[in-house]
């Protein structure tokens, strides 16, 4: 048997012997079964990052013998794309996957002391799907297969996946899909145990999860954007649709936990969240593996579907089974007094993403059920997905305000009085300077007035907790700041993570609504405008660079007389091996604007460029890679100590109650 | 009516106005997806209304005017063809003889498509070139 293989055989049987090892460890409660059980977990994550490191191995050696080698990579292929080319194919994205998840769960294994009854219940339910996928990687997904004949030279790479995105996209985003399972687990074997403490071990997994699928979203994003001359960040093409969602629900759950940990409320809400966000996983690999749905990107027909959609239904009718079993033991406390409350506002968040979640999956899947069940084929447009989700993500803006603020159990006039003149003052401050500079579009002043209503109630919180802390011990304002926040982590944390959905909401805003955009013929020599910019066509160029000719043309920008950009590229990519030209559209932030030039052809003295100027994309960048990693790690390192407390603090749930109704009022 | 359950009626009003408005904008986002056999023979009934056409490009039947930014190729299977013109520029990873989706509307016998989806994996998983040495 082939060497990969047959590691993948002996980590397919280590995982038999895991799950066994924790299934009659349950059963006849012998602790020394766990340990094994334990030790077998470890040796799985130790055998799959062997087989991993063997299948790089095989592309480094540029090994054509080995089939996946040879369809998704060639001897032109540069040695960092021929590297990220074990993730290119159906095949080797699910060994990411596996290691991944083998890595997680070898993790949570070493750490002896967290390995309590929760755990060990948890984890049969990862090491089952293990084993499904190291049975998949041994049957119909085999990364490792060998040919029986040698190929001259491989297929190469996809042109639009010769990108350093493809080395951050894919990855991230298993990451995330990888620890999702976690809390799936996790939630599993709570109702199984009818332990409520599972929703605290959880939001830890799914935080990290969260971060990896929020990351892998980003990522796609500024790929579509610099790559795929879609000429937008968001093109709401399946396969994004289908990272997406799982996002959706993740975000939803990660709000609504906050519920079941102070109120214990929300109980059945967070099983069927967390429900979703695995199904919504593994549907996504579904559609992006599957080749079922025609996208820019699906991996080509694959026969994996079936195993895929086998899995869901088992899923999802053992969770259900179960849920029906322990019914009983899942009822919520009664957390809702009014609907005017932190508590219903936290309600409102998930029907808005469940909504989002609701809309994004029906318009990907009903081409789908169309074709299966009405047996004529559609495809759903962007409009859709935009005139659907614009007035949510409006809605959820404005809750974003108003959440900070709001008392829980039940918000008196008095309380919103107080608490919200000040910031809705400001916001309407802000919309009659907006309109006053000339900002007509509705949708432009609603960004503008929820943007400046989150920042200020935002604002207004944080001073409070600054001054309980200059209250506590006044150290001076800026150990003061420093001690509130490193006090308040998750909250400042969270925060973050606000303010960075609220830049890419202001980056998507300015983008959509004042993008200017025009194509021109151009000779060199010739100038022409778009908004406050002039662009002369200045040379054009035509060279070699790896396994690629480039056509260049060169642009100078000016605004207002002054020059403001060299030498800004319009390029186009001629793939020799693949026979395949590619535009390559180029951004530049000069100032608040992106100058977005994609080439439509290059001649030797001519040009054809649509040039777009882009308002405040450069704020989805900041936004969703600097802000939001930046919260969310601020939020995983409370991780712990919060756990703790709030662990006694659900036993004394009253008295939780209590004071937190003291510091809202 | 007691307050809670105005509220609830409140919801429920917004709620139903938002599954009507979601509803509205998506029978208008719904394009159809033909075949190109199936498209040819239903092309007259079709004419001027936006839709998508699956086929393979026709080997030797592209015409590239990079002045004009157009591209003109033969889209073909094996029950019709028709003329696709696009002046969108080149698309990603356009080729000869792969499969493409067209999004557009027919009109004087003229596909033009507003936008030109190469399928492009499906080539990457093809047959691969056996050389000729090593055969185990």
């Amino acid at each position: 048997m082939e060497l990969g293989e047959t590691i993948l055989t002996i980590a397919l049987l280590l995982t038999v012997y895991a799950l066994a090892a924790h299934i009659i460890g349950i059963w006849k409660k012998k602790n020394e079964l766990f340990d094994s059980g334990r030790i077998a977990i470890i040796g799985i994550a130790i055998l799959t990052t062997i087989a991993s490191i063997w299948l790089f191995n095989l592309f480094i050696t540029r090994n054509f013998q080995y089939e996946y080698v040879a369809i998704y990579s060639s001897l032109d292929l540069s040695m960092v794309y021929t590297i990220s080319a074990f993730w290119a194919g159906a095949d080797g994205s699910l060994l990411l996957w596996a290691w991944l998840i083998s890595i997680y769960i070898a993790v949570i294994a070493a750490r002896g002391k967290s390995y309590d009854n929760l755990i060990k219940h948890a984890m049969p339910v990862i090491l089952v799907t293990l084993a499904y996928f190291f049975y998949m990687l041994l049957t119909e997904s085999r990364p490792v297969r060998m040919l029986d004949f040698m190929p001259a030279d491989g297929n190469g790479l996809n042109p639009l996946l010769q990108d350093p995105g493809m080395l951050f996209h894919p990855t991230t985003l298993f990451w995330g899909y990888a620890g999702v399972i976690i809390p799936f687990a996790l939630m599993v074997a709570g109702i199984y145990l009818s332990d409520d403490t599972w929703i605290y071990r959880a939001r830890r997994w799914a935080l990290w999860a969260w971060l990896g699928l929020a990351l892998g979203n980003m990522f796609g994003s500024y790929w579509a954007y610099t790559v795929l001359n879609w000429g937008g960040f968001w093109g709401w093409d399946p396969v994004e649709n289908a990272s997406f969602l799982p996002w959706l629900t993740m975000t939803a759950f990660y709000h609504s936990t906050m519920i079941q940990e102070r109120k214990g409320g929300m109980k059945f809400w967070n099983i069927l969240l967390i429900l979703f966000t695995w199904e919504l996983t593994v549907y996504g690999t579904l559609l992006t593996r599957s080749g079922i749905i025609a996208s820019v990107h699906t991996f080509g027909q694959s026969v994996t579907a079936p195993y895929y959609i086998n899995y869901m239904a088992v899923v999802l009718a053992a969770t259900l089974i179960l849920v029906v079993w322990k019914y009983k033991s899942i009822q919520s406390k009664k957390v809702f007094e009014s609907f005017v409350s932190r508590e219903a506002s936290f309600l409102y968040n998930n029907w808005i993403f469940m909504a989002a979640t609701a809309s994004v999956l029906w318009g990907t899947t009903y081409p789908l059920l169309s074709e299966a069940f009405r047996g004529y084929k559609v495809m759903v447009g962007p409009s859709f997905y935009n005139q659907v989700n614009v007035p949510l993500g409006i809605a959820l803006l404005f809750l974003m305000a108003i959440c900070p603020l709001i008392a829980w159990r039940k918000a008196s006039v008095p309380h919103l009085k107080r608490n919200f003149t000040r910031p809705l003052a400001v916001a309407l401050i802000a919309i009659v300077i907006a309109f006053a500079v000339g900002i007509r579009d509705f949708y432009a002043l609603v960004a503008v007035a929820g943007t400046v209503l989150v920042t200020s109630t935002h604002f207004m919180d944080v001073s409070r907790i600054v001054n309980k802390q200059k209250k506590l011990e006044d150290a001076g304002a800026l150990k003061n700041i420093g001690r509130a926040f490193w006090n308040n982590r998750r909250t400042f944390g969270g925060y973050m993570c606000h303010i960075a959905i609220l830049m890419i909401i202001v980056a998507a805003a300015g983008a959509v609504v004042y993008e200017q955009a025009q194509t021109f013929n151009m000779r060199i020599g010739g100038t022409y405008s778009v908004g406050d910019y002039d662009f002369k066509l200045t040379s054009i160029d035509e060279y070699a660079k790896g396994n690629k000719d480039v056509q260049a043309a060169y642009f100078d920008v000016y605004k207002n007389g002054q020059k403001v950009l060299t030498k800004g590229e319009a390029r186009m990519y001629h793939y020799v091996k693949q026979e395949s030209t590619n535009v390559k559209p180029m951004a530049y932030t000069v100032g608040i604007d992106d100058l977005y030039f994609s080439a439509q052809a290059i001649t030797a003295d001519s040009a054809t460029v649509k040039i777009k100027v882009m308002p405040w994309m450069f704020l989805m960048w900041i936004g969703g890679f600097y802000v939001l990693i930046a919260g969310i790690l601020i939020c995983v390192s409370t991780v712990v100590p919060i756990r703790q407390k709030r662990a006694f603090d659900d036993i004394n749930i009253n008295q939780n109650n209590k004071i937190i109704a003291e510091e809202s009022i | 009516m007691n307050r809670k359950l105005k509220n609830m009626f409140g919801i429920g009003i917004v709620a139903v106005l938002l599954i009507y408005l979601g509803a509205q904008s998506f029978s208008n986002a719904l394009s159809f997806y033909y075949e190109v056999g199936e498209f040819v023979q239903k092309s007259d009934s079709l004419n001027g209304k936006v839709v998508n056409v699956n086929g393979s490009i026709v080997k030797g039947s592209t015409i590239w005017e990079p002045e004009k930014a157009r591209l003109t190729f033969k889209l073909a299977d094996n029950n019709g063809s028709i003329t696709v013109v696009s002046n969108e520029g080149m698309p990603g990873n356009y080729k000869e003889g792969i499969p493409a989706v067209v999004t557009g509307f027919y009109i004087n016998n003229t596909f033009q498509a507003t936008q030109v989806v190469t399928k492009c994996p499906s080539k990457y998983g093809g047959d691969l070139d056996h050389g000729d040495h090593n055969e185990t």
